[in-house]
């Protein structure tokens, strides 16, 4: 197998109730940096170190760091015919509460907490009495991802281009559930191509990344100097440096 | 040969173990009994070399010893000794042929409504139970019909063969759900005639061994039938579906669709045949499997066969096997999902269609749950 790096030295620290904006070309390794910080088995860390309030996540197998409160929202979501959303929330929900040390919450308790996070992202029914994704469109399987944040309430959530493919509607509706859960105890890496998403989701901070590093970091005013300048701008500030 | 009162005789000297101890008792045999142990006499126990056994070694069995004993009679189900066998597959296959020779007379039942049997083994190693049992559903009728078997002993083997004759306008429903860890074949020949309706659905969650045959010949047009079929196997359970669908005469239908799981050393097996005779025009078949291999060391063995001799017919067929999709696997996982919780939740989605086919609801839960059970005990 070809192994190929694709990050290389990449330090970020998100302090509870920071959103952070990752923006940066395609290929410069934004989804991988998702994709590591999740657990997915296809890349091999090398070196370094990721922490969540001060815990190794590396260590950890994904569910581990799922119930530890880190949330990914997928760029893809996957479609699994045949799960209902209902049943799948309610396992995950209630495998969160267990490793928290809680009890597994009642048939009738479960869909009321439901109903109420339901109402806090704007949701509609439907959806939810799907099986998971099948058959969703790019907009609806994103506001899933929203909606199961909202379930799952993660301390540390990544947002992996979750506005590729929305149009202004389902932006919208993305864009209000984050903010709806935003507070001062959350962090939020979002990682987006476009500046677009950033005036729905106004981040505390933007990063700029290109081949695997962060390259500029600012306020959002960089996301808007990005925007008007384009990559172009910070591959040649590189190049001449 | 087979008229000596002794049993069979084998003709291969490899098998005159398996003659001395499999002796099937030397009562009058009718003439379709005499047929199907001189049929035995002829072929022998399959080995490995016959196309139709190739992936189950069911002479091993035979090989270790097996006493054959009058089986036990399938409660609430009355012996007939004066009718005639509904199809001829006593005559050319080996466990209907084994199954009726051996047999004292015909399990009846005529099915109307909802109805339940057992098919029980025997309790004791090394010992070989056969039965010959009639389902006859008449005219205009409809019957659901479940049966149910337990099967313990993995030295012992219990065989059935089961004919079924759905009458003209008349319809089935069987259910088959075969749980236990010995040996178990059971034969079903099906005929159905014009207008009829037949849906099968064998659920089969584990075993040493066993061989399901289902067996369907559409003798009058506009019939239709529907089987499914879903396996979980784990340890080194070995489960073989054989199907046959013949399209003998025109306009019929026929769909299927089997699905397995395979988990740790078992192997699996899935000959799907579908005859379109020249005469059976605007046949519809279809036929589809799939499997998903949870094991390291499991087999799947698939192979479907169409033959299709009349030209205006629509027909497909397809067999997929393959393992768990990861990305779906990684995505309960990063929702907080352990392994075991998410590949049973995954497993379960896979089996959803079959169980979904099952008419009856206090059935169709109690195999969900079942499943539910053993799947996320699978992995």
């Amino acid at each position: 197998m070809g192994a190929k790096e694709i990050l290389k030295g990449f330090t970020l620290t998100v302090n509870p109730g920071e959103v952070h904006a990752i923006m940066g070309p395609n290929g410069s390794g934004k989804s991988t940096l998702a994709s590591v910080l999740a657990g997915r088995d296809a890349y091999e860390v090398t070196g370094g170190s990721a922490t969540l309030e001060g815990e190794d996540l590396l260590e950890m197998e994904p569910e581990v760091r799922a119930r530890e409160g880190l949330f990914l929202a997928f760029q893809y979501p996957v479609e699994i015919p045949g799960v209902s959303n209902m049943t799948f929330l309610k396992t995950a929900v209630n495998e969160v509460r267990k490793h928290r040390g809680q009890e597994p919450l009642e048939a009738k308790d479960f869909l009321a907490y439901f109903r109420e996070r339901q109402k806090l992202v704007e949701i509609d029914t439907n959806l939810v009495n799907r099986s998971v994704n099948e058959g969703f469109s790019g907009g609806e399987k994103k506001k899933n991802e929203v909606f199961q944040m909202a379930m799952l309430q993660p301390k540390m959530a990544i947002l992996d281009e979750t506005d590729s493919g929305l149009d202004i509607d389902a932006l919208r509706v993305v864009a209000n559930g984050v903010n709806k859960l935003r507070n001062k105890d959350k962090g939020f890496i979002v990682i987006t191509h476009y500046q677009r998403l950033l005036d729905y989701i106004v981040p505390d901070f933007v990063h700029v990344m290109y081949d695997g590093r962060i390259v500029r970091s600012g306020t959002k005013e960089l996301a808007l100097e990005l925007e008007e300048k384009g990559y172009e701008w910070v591959k040649q500030e590189l190049v001449g440096a | 040969m087979g008229e000596t009162g002794t049993g069979w005789g084998m003709s291969a000297t490899e098998t005159i173990s398996v003659q001395k101890e499999v002796i099937f008792s030397s009562k009058e045999k009718s003439s379709f009994q005499k047929e199907a142990s001189s049929y035995l006499a002829n072929t022998g126990i399959p080995t490995r070399k016959s196309e139709e056994w190739r992936y189950t070694p069911i002479k091993r069995l035979f090989d270790a010893g097996l006493r054959h004993e009058d089986a036990r009679a399938i409660d609430g189900v009355a012996i007939q000794n004066d009718i005639e066998p509904i199809t001829d597959f006593h005559n050319k296959s080996f466990i209907p042929a084994l199954c009726v020779a051996g047999a004292h007379g015909i399990g009846l039942i005529e099915s109307e409504g909802n109805s339940e049997i057992e098919l029980i083994g025997p309790s004791t190693s090394n010992t070989l139970w056969t039965r010959y049992t009639q389902i006859r559903v008449t005219q205009g009728r409809s019957g659901n019909l479940v049966i149910r078997s337990n099967v313990g002993h993995t030295t012992s083997l219990v065989a059935d063969f089961v004919e079924i004759s759905v009458e003209a306008d008349a319809s089935l429903e069987l259910v088959v759900i075969e749980q236990g860890t010995g040996n178990q074949a059971l034969s079903i020949a099906v005929r159905q005639d014009e207008g009829s309706r037949f849906t099968a659905t064998t659920v089969t969650l584990g075993g040493n061994l066993v061989r399901n045959e289902l067996n369907v010949a559409f003798e009058g047009p506009q019939a239709e039938c529907h089987l499914y079929g879903l396996f979980l196997a784990s340890g080194t359970d070995l489960i073989d579906n054989h199907t046959l669908v013949d399209h003998r005469v025109p306009d019929c239908t026929s769909n299927e669709l089997y699905k397995g799981v395979l988990a740790g050393k078992s192997t699996g097996v899935f000959n799907g045949k579908v005859y379109v005779q020249r005469d059976a025009q605007r046949t519809n078949g279809f036929q589809q499997n799939r499997n998903i291999i949870i094991g390291d060391q499991a087999t799947m063995n698939s192979k479907p066969e169409l033959e299709i001799y009349a030209d205006d017919v629509k027909c497909s067929h397809g067999s997929t096997t393959g393992q768990l999709d990861d990305e779906a696997l990684f995505y309960l996982r990063s929702r907080g999902l352990g392994v075991v919780e998410a590949t049973g939740l995954l497993l379960t989605a896979f089996a959803d269609d079959v169980v979904a086919s099952l008419g009856n609801e206090e059935i169709r839960n109690e195999m969900s749950e079942l499943i539910r059970d053993r799947m996320s005990g699978l992995s």
